[in-house]
């Protein structure tokens, strides 16, 4: 599959006054293949909405390559920017327009047929609310305002920054019906999300970024198998028996984490040989359950983002990862 | 062109282009309205009144002046050792001129000008604030971030935005300048004088316009800058201020106390002035030592030309400022 997007080596550093500096990017890379639905996944301030601005020429980078559609970006933008479509950060349109003209005038500034104002309109589930002021919307309603207006110029790449912020269930789970549906018709999606359940079911493959350097990258299976544990979950049918059971397993060679109603088995036996090892000695299992690692866990271990009871974390308090050697 | 329609269809669909525009219009309708009701159209008998009323009044001094006046004066100038003839002359029949007692009457010819000036100011006035919440609000709201995202040509993008704030304020005021002529000439009909209008005077009379066209572009492109250089409204209206009670009120007490020569010169309105009616005279009172008697200061005549190369110049430096600012400054 070609590369959508390919971003390489990519610093930046915001200057404030008294010479005070905050590395955003330090080195960033991500890879971005035709067709696929793309998280890109990180803590607040790790570096996503730089990337994204960046991406869009909103903001200079001091150092990286970024390749766009096949061309290089910021220099070639101009000439794909009718095939990016793009909404940054939370929706911002003028309060006092409506729907349909906050549309019919960028459609006007880029060209578009004003029939697919109503047609983007429609797909969004705004039809009936195109002529109030965009200043009655709510979040969600501006969300979907926004996220029409990233698909006015039917684009080939869509970047979306946190669109399902503010809507209801059912304007999640359309919003995310309407990404496979894009994504099947080839449309590349970037996804950037804090909700990783929907990550997890709509993406192909996840960037996940922190302190402004990727920590992993690749289809969700691969990042998700190869941060899980292999642990199985073992319940007995009298509590107190977890102590002995446990006992029975570490003899037999396991790994055993013991809980107050559960052990989490990792290591050579199989849920079969638990059962067994576990029977003989007149000890019945109520549950036995494979571990399973989501989304959300992979990302709290890799980022370092866990909440710990007692303790308030910091924004920038995330994993600093070791720089990519290029290769 | 597509940018374009877009950029001029935005700025006529904000609100605040249309409240102010109709605050223009509704400024000079008051005036207009004023001056209606405090000019009256002279006719013979009314100059009749006016002469027998300048009459009476002479006649009516004149008799104090036999009764009491002289008797007075000539006392009082006894006491002072000074010439009573020198001193005690009594009213002068000059000094009651039939005019003195008319009603007020508008001379569109010889008025106008002022006139033009009053809508030239209100229209560069309604233009600083239309150019400078244009791309202010632009700014603040995220418009512009939006915008750019679809036209990724940042200059292009500002400049589009400035000739359209300019050109659809100078499209505007050309039509309300036409209105003003209208009404103007409608006042000097009903309740004064359209005479002596001849084919020069109504070319003057373009010039006038057209050099409060320039005044207009300017004010709208300065608030217009000013706004996209702070990126907010707010901005363009801080520095206003500050420039009126900086330059205005503390320049002038600076400049008097360190007795600069025409100190005018550095005045905002000296040039507006001076753009508007062809050229104003500045007076260097440093040049005088009054306390050595009667002194006639040197005079400056400040030409249209020189204030327009004054307004050119800043202008020029303002976007240019603008348009390397959204070059170089990352969009956040």
């Amino acid at each position: 599959m070609a590369a959508v997007l390919e971003i390489r080596g990519l610093h930046k550093t915001y200057r404030g006054a008294f010479g005070r500096e905050r590395k955003a990017l330090d080195g960033f890379d991500m890879l971005v293949e035709a067709g696929e639905v793309h998280g890109f996944l990180g803590p607040n301030g790790s570096g996503k909405t730089t990337t994204l601005r960046t991406l869009l020429g909103l903001i200079r980078p001091d150092a990286g390559e970024m390749t766009v559609l096949g061309r290089t970006v910021p220099q070639n933008l101009p000439d794909i920017v009718a095939e990016i479509g793009a909404i940054v950060e939370s929706p911002q349109f003028f309060p006092h327009f409506s729907a349909r003209d906050t549309l019919s005038l960028l459609a006007d500034a880029g060209d578009v047929a004003q029939q697919r104002v109503d047609e983007v309109l429609e797909l969004v589930g705004l039809r009936d609310r195109a002529r109030d002021k965009v200043r009655t919307f709510s979040l969600g309603m501006k969300q979907r305002l926004a996220v029409a207006s990233a698909l006015l110029r039917t684009p080939r790449l869509l970047i979306l920054d946190e669109p399902a912020n503010g809507l209801d269930p059912g304007g999640i789970r359309e919003m995310r019906d309407l990404m496979r549906a894009l994504a099947a018709n080839g449309m590349t999606v970037i996804l950037s999300s804090h909700i990783l359940g929907e990550v997890e079911q709509i993406c192909d493959s996840v960037t996940i970024i922190s302190r402004g350097r990727r920590v992993t990258a690749g289809s969700v299976a691969q990042v998700l198998a190869a941060n899980s544990t292999a642990q199985t979950r073992v319940r007995t049918e009298h509590p107190a028996q977890l102590a002995t059971a446990a006992g029975f397993l570490i003899q037999a060679g396991a790994t055993v984490d013991t809980q107050a109603d559960q052990l989490l088995v990792t290591g050579p036996l199989k849920p079969a040989d638990i059962t067994r090892v576990l029977a003989v000695r007149d000890v019945y299992v109520s549950e036995l359950t494979a571990v399973t690692a989501d989304l959300e866990s992979v990302f709290l271990q890799l980022t370092e983002t866990a909440p710990v009871a007692g303790q308030a974390r910091q924004v920038d308090e995330s994993v600093v990862v070791a720089p990519e050697v290029p290769a | 062109m597509s940018l374009v329609r877009a950029e001029r269809r935005r700025f006529h669909k904000r609100r605040v282009t249309k409240v102010m525009l109709l605050v223009g219009v509704l400024l000079l309708g008051v005036i207009a309205t004023g001056m209606w009701f405090s000019n009256h159209k002279v006719s013979d008998a009314t100059r009749a009144r006016a002469a027998a009323e300048a009459q009476r009044n002479y006649e009516e001094q004149q008799r104090f002046w036999d009764n009491v006046g002289r008797a007075d004066c000539e006392r009082a100038a006894k006491e002072r050792s000074v010439d009573p003839a020198q001193m005690c002359i009594g009213p002068r029949p000059e000094d009651f001129r039939a005019e003195y007692y008319m009603p007020s009457s508008y001379d569109f010819k010889n008025n106008f000008r002022d006139m033009a000036m009053l809508w030239a100011v209100i229209m560069a006035f309604v233009g600083l604030i239309v150019g400078a919440s244009y791309v202010g609000a632009e700014w603040s709201s995220g418009g512009m971030m939006n915008l750019l995202t679809w036209q990724p040509r940042r200059m292009r993008v500002l400049g589009t935005k400035l000739l359209i704030a300019v050109g659809a304020m100078a499209a505007w005021s050309a039509l309300v300048y036409l209105v003003w002529i209208g009404i103007q000439w409608g006042i000097g009909t009903y309740r004064g004088t359209t005479a002596g209008m001849t084919s020069g005077t109504w070319q003057s009379f373009g010039l006038v316009g057209l050099r409060g066209l320039g005044l207009v572009v300017a004010g709208t492109a300065f608030g217009f800058v000013l706004a996209s250089l702070g990126r907010r409204t707010a901005v363009a209206m801080g520095v206003l201020i500050a420039l009126i009670v900086v330059t205005q009120f503390g320049l002038t007490l600076v400049l008097f106390a360190a007795r600069v020569r025409y100190p005018t010169l550095y005045f905002v309105g000296s040039h507006m002035s001076a753009w508007m009616q062809g050229k104003t005279t500045l007076f260097d009172e440093t040049s005088c030592d009054y306390s050595m008697g009667m002194c006639e200061p040197k005079q400056f005549d400040l030409t249209w030309q020189m204030s327009g190369a004054v307004f050119g110049a800043g202008l020029l430096l303002l976007v240019a400022a603008a348009m390397w600012q959204i070059r170089q400054r990352d969009v956040v």
